[in-house]
């Protein structure tokens, strides 16, 4: 008789969740032509095949209900549990399997607070032939201006929900985590910095981690910045910047982040050597990229001479914020002699009023992706700022309005099939930065962009952190004590 | 001897004494002479129904008496439902020592010990509620103390010894190994209290009661704690005054008709108090620098947590700035607390009603000021009074009445001549047919008089008054230093009859120390 009692508990659940899980189609609705209002936005978006559930949820607070039809080559599914609609990780996966190359309709069913049921336009899902790299690795952070407390870096499994930290400051709140970078979407060979005391760079060369705490060499402006690890040799290119930050009194953008100096470094990893790039103290060269084959350096510039020569630097500077903009440049490199030839425009931003920031190849190396905002070089804090694409082949650029919003969009990278660009993007609220992804197909046109999926569709809602550099991995980190 | 049945009595009498004595006690401590400080403390800290602020709080050790002390604390919202769900933690707690430690009757006080430590301790905050990391200080460590009681309890049924030991050592982990624990996590322990006391400290209940009023709007409450003060007020209450004095109108009609002399906030241990963390995001709020309001809660948000008080600042701001999904992202959390969903909703037809965002009390003069100043790239240094007076200095191109009337008593109160024309003709081409403040008339005649050169030549109207009591004023000052009083002494006999002049507050408030 006991025994009756868990067994009697586990098949009351089991109803309710398969109830819960797969709930009847409304049999009386109203039609409506509009798009489902869904958060986020799932509609018309292209995906891998190996990504977890796109699960997502009525938009509007007024909906009760929601259920979602999916149909695939004659089999329907429906899902639904209040105002979200959340898939079976199982489900999902034989789904996308079976649906590869082709796509999904769902079609998305809203009750109001009267009761009554509206059904709206399908949407399509449509589902890449090309995969993604299972893992993404970012840092939460708020996106605040000087105050820091709690930063994790985090690495997400894209194939599924699970979420880990690769490192966490938690046990030293003074310390700040940035700037993680991989060698070729490889965890083997990575790092980031950790500054604060006790900090330096956090290097993993061939799986074993060094705190490096004399990276910052004489006449270097500062520790190094920004990295770009060489795609084969044990390289890194760093920028080095004197960056400082002034508020807005009256404007959304509400900061500006400013350089008064920067310059470009190379670091030797296994002669631990630095060898400064050089370039005139005018120049404010940063944000290094190497192109696949590691021959050739991309960066960006912005010239600076005083406006005004009365005024100290920093404040001639903020006084003409909007006039500094950066220009892409490359530079050929020979591994042979670790030197580096004279630069060469690539595209002169600032003829058409605009600013690039954070070049990155396309893994093929026929494209070089940017952000791009109209002036300075932090972009994700001018709603402006969008991620733009030139042809290296062809030199044609293409602004990818097909994946950017009218908020700010930054932070773009490569998986490392080329396949899919990522992206920091402020689309949501204007403040909170969220992980995007979008398709770029093999003719070189982007596609509608979606978010990273989460398990509870309402998370990025509710959390009050951003996503910071968006990077792929082939791998997982492998964390350990040290 | 005391005969047995009044023994028996006695027995069972005096542990229902104590507790009584107790709640008493705490009732008195907490209810009685800390309300404000019961609904400050709700409104710092923030709680939330779903898995991911569960799982947010348990990333820490120690998280689950965080969450459930957050969600504890939101009962402050009513002070005295918040303070009787604590006492009866409290006197939960004493029964289980008494009960579990077989404690004499004539001991029995002593399992109030525990809960005396907390609430004094709680009630001893001070200006650490404004940085403090720990907002779940309410509960957690009741929480804490409670369940280890529990663990010591349960030794009730065993030999004696072994008893003694278990408690002990449960005492032990308690003060010390837990102590050890937690402090290094985020509840704290009893040993970790502040002893002292603010009970005596007029100025941080009435900033407390003047912040809540400012933010309702409710201007006339936050005149009468500033009139009521009876220590000198502290630069918060000044700027909270001179913020209620706008929003009725009346900021340079008024603003010499309190108090002048002011002194830092009392903060009896090591807490660095700074208008930036504490009442410098409203007051930059009700006077429309919207972005360093926004600026500093979210920096605030991030050093010490979210807050019910930091998301609806920061959805006024962000509605206030047109950005109505970010409003909307802070108002679908406060829609989820118990207390403040009330307020989310009426804010919610704000996202689609600018016109009614724009006459909404509330909103209507930041919103006026906000549009009224230019932009430029900018910091206040973390020092938000210094940066408003030499803000208003640089501030040009006014076409807004209100905005004069604000730079203008800024640039009065830091005495700065040289500043104060410009600014005085712009205040009365944007007033004109109004009449002229006695304080900014009495500015213009004292200026005229102490620099004459650097003064325009054209010759004011000034109402009698303004002459004649500059007159009296230079007269009685002669004549109390022919006859020896300090420059303290001629402040103080002076103050009655001049302390409302701009020729008192130019010569007397001087140096006044900000923070």
């Amino acid at each position: 008789m006991k025994a009756l009692f868990p067994l009697l508990f586990l098949s009351l659940f089991l109803c309710v969740s398969c109830s819960t899980k797969h709930p009847d189609v409304p049999l009386e609705f109203q039609e409506s032509p509009l798009q489902a209002d869904i958060f986020p936005d799932y509609t018309e978006v292209t995906v891998p095949a190996n990504i977890a559930p796109l699960n997502f949820m009525a938009a509007r607070p007024s909906v009760k209900a929601c259920v979602a039809q999916v149909d695939f080559e004659g089999s329907t599914r429906t899902y639904g549990n209040g105002r979200k609609v959340v898939f079976d990780e199982e489900e999902w996966t034989d789904l996308l399997r079976s649906a590869k190359g082709s796509s999904l309709q769902v079609t998305f069913y809203a009750q109001d607070a009267e009761g009554k049921w509206t059904r709206y336009k399908p949407f399509r899902i449509y589902i890449a032939a090309d995969e993604i790299d299972p893992w993404l690795s970012y840092r939460l952070i708020e996106p605040s201006y000087v105050a820091y407390e709690t930063i994790d870096l985090m690495q997400r499994n894209l194939t599924s929900f699970e979420e880990s930290v690769i490192r966490s400051n938690r046990q030293n709140r003074e310390q700040c985590l940035n700037c993680h970078s991989y060698q070729n979407y490889h965890t083997g060979n990575m790092l980031y910095h950790v500054r604060g005391k006790g900090g330096g760079t956090m290097l993993i060369y061939k799986h074993q981690a060094q705190l490096m705490t004399a990276m910052r060499r004489e006449g270097m402006i500062s520790n190094p910045v920004y990295p770009s690890w060489h795609p084969t040799l044990p390289l890194i290119a760093f920028s080095t910047n004197k960056t400082g930050q002034l508020f807005h009194t009256q404007n959304p953008e509400k900061i500006e982040v400013q350089d008064s100096q920067s310059e470009l470094v190379l670091y030797d990893v296994e002669r631990d050597s630095m060898i400064r790039i050089p370039s005139p103290i005018e120049e404010f060269e940063n944000f290094p990229t190497w192109s696949p084959d590691g021959r050739q350096l991309y960066y960006t510039s912005a010239h600076y001479e005083k406006w005004d020569t009365a005024e100290v630097l920093e404040r001639d500077l903020a006084n003409h914020y909007q006039e500094l903009k950066y220009n892409l440049y490359v530079r050929d490199f020979n591994a042979d002699s670790l030197k580096f030839s004279e630069r060469r425009l690539v595209s002169d931003e600032a003829a058409i009023g605009q600013s690039a920031t954070l070049p990155r190849v396309s893994p093929d190396g026929k494209y070089l992706l940017f952000a791009s905002g109209s002036y300075g070089c932090f972009h994700i804090w001018h709603p402006d700022a969008d991620i733009r694409l030139l042809n290296l082949e062809t030199m044609q650029p293409d602004s990818l309005q097909a994946l950017n919003s009218p908020r700010a969009e930054s932070y773009p990278s490569w998986s490392s099939n080329g396949r899919w660009i990522l992206m920091a993007s402020r689309r949501d609220d204007g403040n909170y930065s969220r992980v995007y992804i979008a398709y770029f197909d093999r003719n070189g046109h982007a596609h509608k962009a979606f978010a990273v999926p989460q398990a509870d569709p309402e998370h990025d809602k509710l959390l009050l952190k951003s996503y910071n550099r968006p990077e792929t991995m082939l791998e997982k980190v492998i964390t350990g004590r040290n | 001897m005391i005969p047995s049945q009044y023994l028996t009595f006695l027995k069972r009498l005096f542990p229902v004494v104590c507790g009584l004595a107790f709640i008493v006690l705490a009732w008195i401590r907490l209810v009685v002479l800390n309300s404000d400080v019961l609904f400050e403390a709700q409104d710092q800290s923030f709680w939330q129904p779903g898995s991911l602020y569960f799982s947010q709080m348990m990333q820490e050790p120690g998280g689950w008496f965080c969450w459930a002390g957050q969600y504890l604390t939101q009962y402050f919202y009513y002070p005295a439902l918040g303070a009787s769900l604590l006492i009866l933690l409290w006197l939960v707690m004493a029964f289980l020592l008494m009960w579990g430690c077989r404690l004499p009757w004539y001991l029995c006080w002593l399992a109030f010990v525990p809960a005396l430590l907390l609430l004094w301790a709680e009630t001893s905050l001070g200006y650490w509620i404004y940085v403090s990391k720990i907002p779940d200080w309410w509960f957690a460590p009741t929480l804490f103390v409670l369940t280890v009681s529990l663990a010591a309890a349960l030794a009730r049924w065993c030999n004696r010894w072994i008893r003694l030991v278990w408690q002990v050592g449960c005492l032990l982990f308690a003060l010390f190994v837990g102590n050890g624990w937690l402090t290094e996590t985020r509840v704290p322990s009893v040993l970790q209290v502040p002893f002292h006391s603010m009970a005596g400290d007029d100025n941080y209940h009435a900033e407390l009661r003047m912040a809540r009023a400012a933010e309702e709007g409710r201007w006339p409450a936050v005149l009468a704690e500033m009139r009521q003060a009876r220590q000198k007020p502290t630069r918060a209450m000044w700027l909270l005054k001179n913020m209620a004095l706008l929003h009725e109108g009346r900021l340079a009609a008024s603003w010499l008709d309190y108090p002048c002399i002011t002194q830092m906030p009392s903060a009896a241990d090591s807490v660095p108090v700074s208008l930036v963390e504490t009442h410098g995001p409203l007051i930059y709020y009700l006077q429309g620098c919207i972005d360093f309001s926004y600026r500093w809660n979210m920096e605030n948000m991030v050093e010490y947590g979210p807050s019910m008080k930091r998301l609806r600042l920061m959805t006024r701001c962000a509605l206030i700035n047109g950005e109505y999904d970010l409003a909307g992202k802070y108002l679908t959390m406060l829609q989820r607390t118990r207390f403040h969903k009330d307020w989310a909703e009426r804010q919610l037809a704000y996202l689609t009603d600018t016109a009614g965002l724009a006459s909404d009390p509330q909103y209507r003069i930041p919103l006026q000021l906000s549009r009224s100043r230019g932009d430029m790239l900018d910091s206040d240094n973390s020092r938000a009074e210094s940066y408003l007076l030499t803000a208003a200095a640089g501030q040009w191109n006014i076409q807004d009445p209100l905005l004069s009337e604000l730079c203008l008593v800024y640039i009065m109160q830091s005495q700065d001549i040289a500043s104060f024309w410009p600014h005085f003709f712009i205040y009365a081409e944007l007033h004109k047919g109004q009449p002229m403040p006695l304080s900014v008339q009495q500015a213009v005649y004292l200026y005229q008089q102490l620099e004459p050169q650097s003064a325009p030549a054209q010759k004011f109207p000034f109402d009698e008054s303004v002459v004649r009591t500059n007159q009296q004023f230079h007269l009685r000052s002669q004549q109390m230093a022919q006859m020896g009083y300090s420059q303290d002494g001629l402040a103080e006999g002076l103050k009655r009859e001049f302390g409302k002049t701009f020729y008192w507050f130019y010569f007397f408030c001087r140096d006044l120390s900000t923070y």
